[in-house]
């Protein structure tokens, strides 16, 4: 039987390597995604995600419900995501920036396809607000259910429900509209 | 409502696992040292399991020593026969005696009679 998040947070608050490691193992994606929703880059994406997971272990004695620990733990991601996307803007002084990375050691040609993919599916994201971009990555990328995005984002499964119908909508009339010019080309 | 996923993948950082095996070695890293603090540092938790450890057998040697004491002391007769328990009066002999030394009278004649008369009756027949 897998161990719980609550056993896992005891046993890391007693400085238990092992299940720190676990922990991050079971959250590390999701935390990429939410960090993802905010700030549409991998680079400061991997950056923000590191920097939460250390803030949570400084904190982990702060977690007044271990066993919700993910819902805790994306709030950390967000607050950092919201920072860093903060500093950004003030340091460039221009809009979010919609740049992506073509995975290290991967195929160069599929990098730059996959890349393209991931600029317009992020172009596309930018659409739709911070939550519903939040509630529709942890759904239909991560595979969590809306009970887990209910409690995570402190709102009801109804609302989870709604967010998602709305931003899947969203998504498709903006990718749509991006294909758009080419078909006319074809004719 | 639809219930259509929209494909999302390319965003999945899975899709590169040489990267994400990277994200959780540098989070790994840089969680070292602080999760050795951890181990290092007591808590309060482990600071009152660490008293308990050195207390409870120093308690239990106390309360043994005690007991000990306490039971030598209850078995042992007394060596001298303390002349005050003889010659105390018993029953209203006692209050009569308490009264005087409390209130300062003087026990009268017949007072120091009952007394005698008293202490006599108490006194087994040989």
């Amino acid at each position: 039987m897998q161990e719980t998040n609550a056993s896992l947070v005891g046993r890391a608050q007693r400085g238990d390597a092992p299940a720190f490691e676990e922990l991050v193992r079971r959250h590390l994606r999701a935390a990429h995604a939410v960090a993802l929703s905010l700030l549409g880059n991998w680079s400061d994406t991997e950056d923000v995600v590191q920097d939460a997971f250390m803030i949570a272990l400084d904190k982990l004695d702060d977690c007044r419900e271990p066993s919700r620990f993910a819902g805790w733990l994306l709030q950390i991601v967000r607050n950092r995501a919201k920072n860093a996307r903060d500093y950004l803007r003030l340091r460039e002084a221009s809009p979010l920036s919609l740049t992506h990375e073509a995975p290290a050691g991967s195929d160069p040609g599929a990098s730059a396809e996959q890349a393209e993919l991931r600029g317009r599916l992020l172009q596309a994201l930018s659409a739709v607000s911070e939550t519903q971009r939040e509630i529709v990555l942890l759904h239909d990328l991560e595979g969590w259910q809306h009970k887990e995005i209910a409690d995570a984002l402190g709102i009801s499964e109804v609302m989870s429900r709604q967010h998602l119908f709305t931003a899947r909508r969203a998504l498709r009339e903006e990718l749509a509209a991006h294909r758009a010019p080419e078909k006319h080309d074809d004719r | 409502m639809t219930d259509d996923r929209i494909d999302l993948s390319a965003l999945d950082p899975a899709s590169d696992p040489a990267r994400l095996d990277r994200m959780a070695a540098a989070i790994r890293a840089r969680a070292a040292r602080a999760l050795a603090e951890r181990r290092a540092t007591p808590t309060v938790a482990t600071e009152l399991a660490a008293w308990t450890r050195a207390v409870l057998p120093a308690a239990a040697a106390i309360a043994l020593l005690v007991t000990t004491a306490l039971l030598s002391s209850s078995g042992a007769p007394p060596e001298t026969p303390d002349p005050g328990a003889q010659a105390a009066p018993a029953g209203d002999a006692t209050g009569a005696a308490v009264q005087w030394a409390v209130f300062g009278q003087a026990p009268t004649t017949s007072d120091l009679f009952t007394m005698i008369g008293a202490q006599a009756d108490e006194q087994p027949r040989q």
